[in-house]
């Protein structure tokens, strides 16, 4: 991952100063989650599916070195070249080496959060390489030199005006053109150009089986088959977890990807490719697999199973944190609550102490996510982590161990609790000091006169029906 | 039935009128109410910073104080932390502990599934919007989650809400949203959470709902807040009030 | 081939301790039993922007409509698997085995066989044996596929499954690709735009084979 320091809170602010922006943002991403929602509503098997694929994601992980075995001999069978990648920069090294062997000085690629993570890009540009990206939000982001804000839909927080105004810029569409398939259209004829001319692809994988030595790559528009169909050089790289025992398994992640991501039955292609094309004098086919930094996850028992994340997005879709931070306000790759578990083990928790605490725990994700990463107890349990560690800031800590002593002494809490009742009233519009956070925004109730326990001792262990004359509904 | 109320701190220091409520309840659906004023708070707090070791040592002391009782609690967030999460403190837990935290009930769970209570004669000749907060959502399963595809079935707040005389139930466009509340978060990440609370007022407010209720009240105290600041939308009521109410 | 002392050292970083408790494969997933039905599929096929349509009144003159209908000024080219049931069809060429795929470039409309078709999700079956000009299915602006029409599958899983069964027969397969509907972006405001890279139209037409 990129060597940045996440910082959410500051960039959540940026995100939050244009309030109008979020609620377009908010609505968009939740836009998707709905037609989740639809798409999951007509398959009779939904909940037993993520069974399925949690069970089968679940041994995987337990089997890593017998599939890796298994995939690889099938794989160099079907004539790929396989290679390790250890760390990221190993990745880096061997693909701008093929590369430069072969002479490439273009090439195409398709969606690859692995890539994005590594820094591939950058590295090979360095070296004189033009890298395009052809999905099509990944273009947009890459034309903007930002990193994409959602795993699936890499520039969801841009509005079509300002994509408009990007295009107009590079691909000479008219100035103030903003019809989504007007510049669709212009992108297409640009990257077709550039899907002709590269000499060399390079694409992600959504599953590598082990029983066939093929990979699927799953895309919307094409743009996988389109840069490894007409290419002499096919470059794959795949994070180790994304292992799968059988072709047969493969079904079950197809029937859950894109109903999880964008509400559609299946992705428009999924494709299975083994090795180099036969068709294709001379046409070769590397899968490099990488490991840089997955074994931190792996070693450790309490977040592992985040390796079965199969990059859907859904609960990204669904956070209501995301939905109003944005994803460039998690400062990871992969941002939203699968981000924010990946992150701590993947770039440290010194680095990501933020991140666990960017959610409210409401649960969603762990509801929507198709192989049943129980998303919010991670968080929670990397808080304990960070807390362990000394990650959590002093004033939180510090609150709660005070809080922690006083609540242990029943008569040092109602103490306390009288006093705060007494300044409670003065302070109702706005509370100096560490809780300012709470009254910016919101009224402090009215200071009951009496806490519950007064009540009981006085009234309430003598009454047979007490009365609620205290409400305030005001 | 004997039944042991755990009244969550900040319900007992801030809005005793909701704990009220809940004993009024309990006394008309026929329970015997205990109340200890030794108990002071389940340790959710610290818990949810990180901090196992100062929530581990609540933790201890509800479990000793509640031992093996039957217990009602009026916040499904509380009741969560007892019957779900005393496992991650890295306490020792002996049985009478795991009884306790599987005897330890949400209000509504408990009148509905535990007593199959049909008719509180309650009276409340409003429309009420139903917040169902995330965790006795989410983790409690109090409520059909819009996530999942479960077997329909009503979640008890839902239940005793339709047993109400004059109570007109609107349920908001987004069923389960999260308020933004989040404990620590709503302090932490105030301008954040309070963005997701003016969204969750709107969605709230839809259909004229006069009254949003909900068996939070942590969530309700956030939610009424940001509704008092910006002077609209419906005005917060916990479920036990209104089923208080005559 | 992978160096096996480095294939070991890597593989060594993801092996679960000795003692451990592995969990096995939960078994093969038969997912439910879904109806193999032509209306299922034509209305899968709506929802992801294709459209069914019928070889009515004969086959020949169906695709001869459909190759006439919107005819623009490019190419009409013709897998060799398709290319055999167009008998009484006209204006079309067989698109010659090449290793330069780049020139299907300006080709308007492809014809091509599935080999099967799920209802379920309107996916259409091609592989490296019905499609060894994998390339002409990408390139061409639109696309007709041909299905047999006993060769619908109900279900996702059971299509899958077929698919799986002749990987592990040893079917000497390089590509596989289940195709639902025309390629399509939402990345532009989320508003959906059929035709990204891929082809921006695409019919189905269950054939007798
Ligand atoms: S964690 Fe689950 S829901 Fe989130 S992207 Fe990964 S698979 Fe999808």
């Amino acid at each position: 991952m990129t060597a940045r320091v996440p910082q959410f809170h500051v960039d959540s602010e940026k995100f939050l100063a244009d309030q109008e922006r979020v609620g377009w943002h908010d609505g968009a991403l939740w836009h998707l989650r709905y037609k989740r929602d639809l798409a999951t509503q007509v398959v009779p098997d939904w909940e037993k599916l993520r069974d399925q694929a949690a069970a089968i994601k679940a041994h995987v992980l337990d089997h890593i070195p017998t599939l890796l075995s298994q995939f690889i001999t099938n794989a160099e069978a079907a004539g790929w070249v396989v290679h390790l990648a250890p760390e990221a920069d190993d990745l880096k090294r061997i693909v701008l080496d093929l590369l430069q062997k072969n002479g490439v000085t273009k090439a195409v690629k398709s969606k690859s959060m692995l890539t994005e993570e590594c820094g591939l890009n950058h590295h090979l540009e360095a070296n004189g390489v033009e890298v395009v990206d052809t999905d099509l939000g990944e273009r947009i982001v890459q034309l903007r030199h930002e990193p994409p804000s959602h795993i699936v839909v890499p520039a969801i927080h841009l509005k079509r005006g300002e994509i408009g105004e990007l295009f107009h810029e590079h691909l000479g569409t008219a100035k103030g053109e903003d019809d989504p398939i007007r510049l669709t259209r212009a992108a297409r004829a640009d990257l077709r150009k550039r899907f002709i001319g590269a000499q060399a692809g390079l694409t992600g994988v959504n599953f590598a089986v082990a029983d066939s030595g093929a990979i699927v790559i799953c895309t919307n528009e094409g743009n996988a088959d389109l840069g490894t169909a007409l290419q002499p050089l096919h470059i794959a790289c795949m994070g180790v977890e994304k292992l799968i025992p059988t072709a047969a398994d493969a079904g079950v992640f197809l029937r859950l990807l894109a109903r999880s991501a964008t509400g559609q039955p299946i992705t428009t292609y999924s494709t299975h490719i083994r090795g180099p094309d036969p068709t294709r004098p001379g046409h070769q086919a590397h899968l490099v697999i990488v490991d840089a930094g997955r074994r931190r996850l792996f070693a450790d028992d309490e977040h592992r199973r985040a390796l079965s994340c199969i990059r859907c997005g859904a609960c990204l879709n669904t956070c209501p944190v995301y939905r109003r931070a944005s994803g460039h306000a998690y400062g990871t790759t992969v941002p939203g609550p699968i981000g924010a578990v990946l992150a701590p083990a993947m770039i440290g928790t010194a680095k990501a102490k933020e991140l666990p605490f960017a959610s409210t725990l409401c649960g969603s994700c762990t509801n929507v996510c198709p192989v049943k990463i129980d998303l919010h107890d991670q968080l929670l349990s990397w808080r304990r982590r960070l807390a362990r560690e000394g990650h959590v800031p002093f004033s939180k800590r510090f609150a709660m161990k005070i809080g922690a002593q006083a609540l242990s002494y029943p008569w040092l809490f109602s103490l306390g609790g009288k006093i705060a009742r007494t300044f409670w009233g003065l302070a109702r519009k706005g509370i100096p000091g560490p809780h300012a956070g709470w009254t910016k925004h919101r009224d402090l109730p009215p200071a009951p006169k009496q806490s519950f326990r007064g009540w009981w001792k006085s009234d309430g262990q003598n009454q047979g029906n007490p009365t609620n004359k205290d409400q305030d509904h005001g | 039935m004997d039944v042991h109320l755990f009244v969550p701190c900040y319900l007992d220091q801030v809005h005793p009128e909701v704990a009220m409520a809940t004993v009024t309840v309990l006394r008309r659906a026929g329970c015997t109410v205990h109340y200890s004023d030794q108990q002071t708070c389940c340790g959710q707090p610290m818990a949810n910073t990180g901090c196992a070791d100062d929530a581990a040592v609540l933790a201890r002391r509800h479990l000793d104080l509640f031992a093996g009782k039957t217990t009602v609690c009026p916040s499904g967030s509380c009741t969560s932390m007892v019957s779900h999460h005393y496992h991650d403190l890295g306490l020792r837990l002996s049985a009478t502990d795991e009884k306790t935290m599987h005897r330890t009930f949400e209000l509504s769970d408990f009148l509905v599934n535990v007593l199959g209570v049909t008719d509180l004669k309650a009276r409340f000749p409003h429309k009420v919007s139903l917040h169902q907060s995330c965790h006795g959502l989410r983790e409690l399963g109090l409520g059909v989650m819009s996530e999942r595809r479960d077997p329909p079935k009503l979640g008890p707040a839902e239940v005793l809400l339709a047993q109400v005389e004059g109570l007109t139930l609107v349920m908001p466009e987004r069923r389960d949203e999260c308020c933004g509340f989040g404990g620590t978060f709503a302090v932490a990440e105030a301008d954040l959470s309070a963005r997701m609370g003016h969204d969750r007022c709107d969605q709230l407010s839809q259909g004229d709902a006069e009254y949003m209720t909900g068996n939070d009240q942590s969530c309700l105290m956030h939610l009424d807040g940001i509704r008092k600041r910006r002077g609209k939308g419906p005005k917060a009521i916990h479920l036990a009030e209104i089923l208080a109410c005559q | 081939m992978v160096d096996g002392a480095a294939l070991a050292a890597f593989s060594m970083r993801f092996q679960r301790p000795v003692g451990s408790v592995l969990k096995a494969h939960p078994g093969v997933y038969p997912g439910p039993d879904l109806p193999a039905s032509w209306d299922v599929f034509a209305t899968s096929l709506k929802s992801v922007g294709g459209v069914l349509l019928n070889a009515q009144p004969s086959q020949a003159q169906a695709i001869q409509a459909a190759i006439d209908m919107g005819r623009a000024p490019g190419r009409v080219v013709a897998s060799a698997a398709a290319a055999r049931l167009l008998t009484g069809v006209t204006g079309w060429e067989t698109a010659r085995v090449t290793t330069t795929p780049q020139e299907w470039e300006d080709v308007d409309l492809a014809i091509i066989r599935a080999e099967s078709a799920c209802a379920e999700n309107a996916a259409l079956l091609v592989t490296s044996s019905s499609l060894p000009e994998r390339a002409l299915a990408f390139l061409a602006q639109r696309i007709l596929v041909l299905v047999p029409r006993n060769r619908l599958i109900g279900g996702f899983m059971a299509a899958q499954a077929e698919l799986a069964r002749r990987l592990a027969d040893g079917e000497a397969l390089h590509h596989a690709t289940w195709m639902s509907g025309p390629s399509k972006t939402a990345d532009i405001e989320q508003t959906l735009v059929i035709g990204a890279h891929g082809v921006c139209a695409l019919a189905v037409m269950p054939v007798d084979a």
